[in-house]
């Protein structure tokens, strides 16, 4: 079976895609599982990742490339949508169920002034990196799982709360598993942050980017590649 | 016999204990400032510089805490000399666990400025030292001097 020359180089775009959105939400958790720390991990990696996905979306801008409409259409849908999950979020931590104001906490990491406390300008870096996560995560949404089904938002949502809620970010806040030890309030509202997220990212991006499927489905063909695969196997069972 | 010598041992230890809390409220040093908490931090910058010593670092546990919610006023000052902390360390360099000297400045919950610190020579005497509780001794005295500096 031969892959077609077009379909490589849309995958190659798609795992570059998919890997640049990543970084942003993957830097916090690797800083605080000890994997180096914010500041450089911000300035080495998110930097050039953000850089990547700017020129990535205006070089297919033209072709009008589905890769380039999801991260624009799928980016700002994701930013919107944290503003959502921020309404939640604040009314959690002033009823106090939140251990920490994290874009506050995000901001002294990344300007490295952990000691001095939070200042304007690491109150901006962090909300300005909370808001860029909501957006990351609006890319993958549509490159991934398409935007045909607005359900699907609020189950991506959900998703990643969870992951939110396991991952070496909240085990460094010292609230134990699922935040418990803090309060049952803590998983409740981040859980339920995320899925307003979710719910309104699914909304948005049908809405700037209607009835888009997967990316990753169409682009790559890979339904076409998997009966391509089923039909060499039962061939070659044939044959024996 | 035996439960004489049980009580001796028990007496012994609450002594110990006593003697070891008697000590630690010894070796610090609270002192209340006339001023509000900003001016006492504002004097206490001028007062080290002056008495030859600089801000080698400091904490601002008010701010640092404002992310968890609470409202504080409290900043904690790496205070030190190098050539002071030279001295120190080429007699043990243990002392790092205590050299450049802590000074916590805070308001009370009284509304009340306060600044705090251990006094050198009670920190440094486990070393067990001649020239160390020498520098130790002076260092007393530096930080007695700002301490009247800042909160007057």
């Amino acid at each position: 079976m031969v892959i077609p020359m077009k379909t490589l180089k849309t995958g190659l775009l798609l795992v570059v895609t998919l890997a640049a959105a990543s970084v942003g939400p993957l830097i916090f958790p690797a800083a605080q599982a000890g994997h180096g720390t914010m500041s450089p991990l911000a300035t080495y990696l998110l930097l050039p990742a953000v850089g990547l996905l700017i020129v990535t979306a205006l070089l297919s801008w033209k072709s009008m490339s589905p890769v380039g409409r999801a991260i624009v259409w799928g980016g700002l849908a994701g930013a919107i949508a944290t503003i959502g999950l921020e309404v939640v979020r604040l009314s959690g931590f002033k009823m106090g169920y939140m251990p920490g104001n994290l874009p506050r906490l995000m901001g002294v990491l990344l300007l490295n002034r952990f000691a001095l406390g939070p200042s304007i300008a690491s109150d901006l870096a962090g909300w300005a990196y909370h808001f860029w996560n909501g957006a990351s995560f609006g890319i993958i949404y549509a490159l991934l799982l398409g935007t045909s089904r607005r359900w699907v938002g609020l189950v991506y949502g959900i998703v990643v709360g969870l992951g939110f809620l396991v991952s070496p970010v909240v085990a460094s806040l010292g609230v134990g598993y699922f935040g418990l030890q803090f309060s049952a309030g803590f998983p409740i509202t981040v859980l339920t942050a995320h899925a307003v997220f979710g719910l309104m990212l699914g909304m948005l991006a049908h809405r700037f980017l209607p009835a888009q499927p997967s990316v990753i489905m169409t682009e790559l063909q890979l339904s076409r590649i998997f009966r391509a695969v089923k039909t060499e196997i039962n061939t070659e069972k044939e044959f024996r | 016999m035996k439960v004489k010598s049980m009580l001796l041992v028990f007496g012994l230890a609450v002594t110990g204990l006593l003697a070891r809390s008697a000590s630690a409220q010894e070796a610090r040093v609270t002192v209340e400032s006339t001023k509000s908490y900003e001016q006492t931090v504002e004097k206490l910058k001028g007062a080290v510089n002056q008495g030859g010593m600089m801000i080698m670092g400091q904490v601002d546990q008010g701010n640092m805490l404002s992310m968890a919610g609470l409202k504080l006023k409290a900043t904690l000052f790496l205070v030190g000399n190098p050539t002071v902390g030279k001295k120190l360390f080429e007699q043990d360099h243990g002392v790092g666990l205590f050299v450049p000297l802590r000074v916590f400045v805070y308001e009370d919950k009284d509304g009340k400025t306060y600044l705090s610190y251990d006094k050198p020579s009670a920190l440094l005497k486990q070393f067990n030292n001649q020239e160390i509780d020498m520098v130790a001794g002076m260092l007393d005295q530096k930080l007695q001097g700002l301490a009247q500096m800042a909160t007057h």
